[in-house]
Formats: structure tokens, C-alpha cells, sequence
């Protein structure tokens, strides 16, 4: 066993894990099961949480690797009595169906939209790419990213 | 999913992780996005190198040195020249961006299945790679021509810890361009080519293993980079460069594809690329 320390969504954590752990199955051995298991080969994006800001896929991550940074799940963005306007924009435009892919798309949109305000069609479908779902055929999502970087730019004006 | 590991060690000097490595069933560990995706059950120390300060991108003299922990997305992002296009071009095309937020370039020429498409577009512009050996006595810097790094990961002889890579920065233009069975697979084929006071440099990759068990290397097709030296006039060019390059490219087949498929791709894309670029750069090689 080692020891992981890090930041995640906000609160300092001290865990002992083994050396060998994954990041994804570390976060949800701790209740972030909000962090899907899928692929486990970086394939289909369920799994991707914010390391230090930037997209990562947990399941191709040691959890070791991550030991000292800052770690951003689902959770951390928003939950079901405080949801992120992401998540809104997901649930308003259609784009979450069984919900299995829809943690990680948020996740990716909220990086995409950190670094890019206001991005085009384009823009979101490469930064969904990576990311699979078998319910929406992808055009509900890519309509969410576009409305979460709408309403995202509509606060920021009226602040 | 558990790697069995009994030890993760993260050194903060070099000397530290060459000790370190020296270990029976150690492991350098750069990114990781490898680590999970084929089998390393042998492994039971991984080294992390993410403290030793190997990112980045500088230029530095008439070469670009890129550090080998500089992740794909910092290379896609880095003010490189405009001769180096072909770099940006193949990180871009690696995966999903997730992966490239971790995917680095000296673990792009340090895995031990296949190489991917940053090593094919690194052959192409003739990269040098910079390798750290030694140990506790002290560490030696060791330079290697890229097409020797390949060949070393793929027969299993490779050694040091890759520290970067550097790259001419007078390369006048390059360009990737790569075909796969589907956007989430491996390229079938892919190719780089580049032009600079040195010639024309062409090098072809693909993934996989072939008939008899070697890797599908990135080769450099010697004479089809010859002929474009000296080109033919017009567009006879095409036709004898699909000929040189079939007969000097290796068929190497695997499960995505045949070896003589593999060939007659990596020829097409060699003839698309080198048109391309060609009319994107006023004709001249």
C-alpha cells in the first residue's frame, strides 16, 4: 500500500491505496461513484475527471500519478440539488438518455469551455471525441455543449 | 483494474530514477495511458518521471528540443515553426484529446507494442534522441538517431530513459497524413514527409505486429525520398513514386490489415501527402 494525497473536488484527502490502484477505481472506492467504469483502455471517456484542469481518462491513470495534484470529479462540478450549468444544459437539450456516458461529456465540456468560451460545432465534436454513448447518436450532445457555452456566456455578460 | 506493483517510486533526480530503474521488473512510467491497455503484468516497480522537469519546448540553436514528459496537447499547442507542421499534425491525431492531455512524446518512442503516429511524423523530420544512462556514479547523455531508438524499443534493446527530442528548425515544410479502419482505431498506415536543405525525407508506420512477429516499424523509404530530389517533370512524379515506394516499403501484416495492403496504403498516402504539400508550398521540394 501507498499513501495518496490530493486535492479532490476541494478537500484534501489522505488515502491509503495499493500501488497498483487505478485512478477510477480509487475514486469510487471512495464513494465518487459518479466516475464510470467502462473501457478501462482510454477509449470511451466514462471515466474522465479533471486532473489539475485538464481532461484525463482515471482508467489509464495510476492513482499514484495523480498523489499530489487536484482532482475534479462529477461531484465536484455539480450534483442533483446544485447542478452546474452544464449538467442543465445536458438534461434540456435531450442529451442524456441511460446516463452512462454523461459524466464524463460533462467533464469534457467543462474543459472545453474553459479553455474556449464560445466554441464552434467543430470545436465540441473534437472535444467529445473519445467520449462514446449509445443512446443519443451525438447530435443531442453536441447541441448541450452548445447551449451550456450560450448560457455560460449569457452569466458572464450579466455579471 | 490493479497493476500488481509493489513499489511506485516518483525520484527528483535523474541519478535517483536510473538506480531506480536498475531495479529487476522496473519500469520508467511517463504519462501512463499505455500502462492499462496491453498487458504488463510483468511489471512490479513503475518509476514516474513527472518530477524531473522533462516538459517543455525551446528552441535551441538550429534545432527545436522538445522534453520527453511534453504531453501531446502542449506539443499541438507549442509555437513551433511552420516547418514543423507535421509534429502538431500527428499529435493532434492520436486518440481523443483526454489521452493526449497525458500521451507524452518520449512515451511515444518508448512502448514496447507499437510506436503510434508522433513516432512515424518524428522519423520524418530526422529527430535526434536524447537518452540519460548511468547511475548512482553518476549520468551520461547519449545521443540517438530516431530510426536507432525505434529499433532498439522494438527488439527489446533499448536503454537509458528518453530526457527529449530535438528537431532540425530549418525544415522549409512536413506533413502527416495517416488512414485507419475507424476514428477510434490505430492508423493502418501513416506517412511523414518533410523538405529542408537536407532533401526530401519520407517515413511510413503502421501498428501491429507483423507475420513474423516484428513490430511495423516506421521506415524511412530511401529511394522514394531520393526520387524526390530529383523529381520527374510534371506529374510523372506519381507513378514512379508509388513504384519505388512499393518496392522499398515492408509488408508487414497483422490483424487489422494485410502486409501487402499495408504497402499499397502507405504508398497512396505517401503520393497524397507529398502532392499536398507540394501545392500547399508553391511546387518545390
Amino acid at each position: 500500500m501507498i499513501q495518496f494525497e490530493a486535492t479532490v473536488n476541494g478537500r484534501p484527502v489522505r488515502w491509503d491505496i495499493p500501488a497498483g490502484e487505478f485512478l477510477t477505481e480509487t475514486l469510487r472506492s471512495h464513494g465518487l461513484i459518479g466516475t464510470k467504469r467502462g473501457c478501462e483502455s482510454g477509449d470511451c471517456g466514462a471515466c474522465a475527471v479533471l486532473l489539475d484542469g485538464v481532461e484525463v481518462n482515471s482508467c489509464v491513470l495510476l492513482a499514484a500519478q495523480a498523489s499530489g495534484h487536484d482532482i475534479v470529479t462529477i461531484e465536484g462540478i455539480g450534483d442533483a440539488r446544485a447542478p452546474h450549468p452544464i449538467q442543465e444544459a445536458f438534461v434540456d437539450a435531450g442529451a442524456v438518455q441511460c446516463g452512462f456516458c454523461t459524466p464524463g461529456m460533462v467533464v469534457a465540456t467543462h474543459a472545453l469551455l474553459a479553455d474556449n468560451a464560445a466554441p464552434t460545432r467543430d470545436d465540441a465534436r473534437h472535444a467529445l471525441a473519445g467520449h462514446l454513448c449509445r443512446c443519443t447518436g451525438y447530435v443531442k450532445c453536441l447541441d448541450a455543449v452548445e447551449l451550456a457555452a450560450e448560457r455560460t456566456a449569457a452569466a458572464k455578460g450579466g455579471a | 483494474m490493479y497493476l500488481d506493483l509493489q513499489t511506485y517510486t516518483r525520484p527528483a533526480t535523474m541519478a535517483e530514477a536510473l538506480a531506480q530503474l536498475a531495479a529487476p521488473g522496473a519500469a520508467a512510467l511517463a504519462g501512463g495511458t499505455h500502462l492499462n491497455v496491453h498487458g504488463h503484468e510483468h511489471l512490479r516497480a513503475v518509476v514516474d518521471l513527472q518530477a524531473l522537469g522533462l516538459a517543455g519546448v525551446a528552441r535551441e540553436g538550429a534545432k527545436v528540443r522538445i522534453g520527453a514528459m511534453t504531453a501531446l496537447t502542449g506539443l499541438v499547442a507549442a509555437d513551433l515553426p511552420a516547418g514543423l507542421a507535421a509534429l502538431g499534425q500527428a499529435a493532434d491525431a492520436e486518440k481523443n484529446r483526454a489521452v493526449r492531455n497525458r500521451s507524452t512524446v518520449g512515451g511515444r518512442i518508448s512502448r514496447d507494442r507499437s510506436n503510434g503516429r508522433v513516432a512515424t511524423a518524428l522519423l520524418g523530420l530526422e529527430a535526434e534522441v536524447e537518452l540519460a544512462t548511468g547511475g548512482p556514479d553518476g549520468v551520461t547523455r547519449v545521443d540517438l538517431h530516431i530510426a536507432s531508438r525505434l529499433h532498439d524499443v522494438a527488439t527489446g534493446a533499448a536503454h537509458g530513459v528518453v530526457t527529449a527530442v530535438r528537431v532540425p528548425a530549418d525544415v522549409r515544410w512536413s506533413g502527416y497524413l495517416a488512414s485507419q479502419l475507424s476514428a477510434v482505431d490505430a492508423p493502418s498506415a501513416d506517412v511523414a514527409v518533410s523538405a529542408g536543405p537536407r532533401g526530401v525525407h519520407i517515413a511510413t508506420g503502421g501498428h501491429g505486429r507483423g507475420a513474423a512477429g516484428t513490430l511495423a516499424l516506421p521506415t524511412t523509404a530511401a529511394a522514394a525520398t531520393a526520387l524526390l530530389a530529383n523529381p520527374p517533370a510534371g506529374d510523372s512524379w506519381r507513378a514512379a513514386l508509388r513504384e519505388v515506394a512499393v518496392a522499398e516499403l515492408p509488408a508487414h501484416g497483422d490483424a487489422l490489415v494485410s502486409g501487402d495492403y499495408r504497402r499499397d496504403l502507405a504508398a497512396t498516402l505517401v503520393i497524397r501527402l507529398v502532392a499536398a504539400c507540394l501545392a500547399a508550398h508553391g511546387g518545390a521540394a
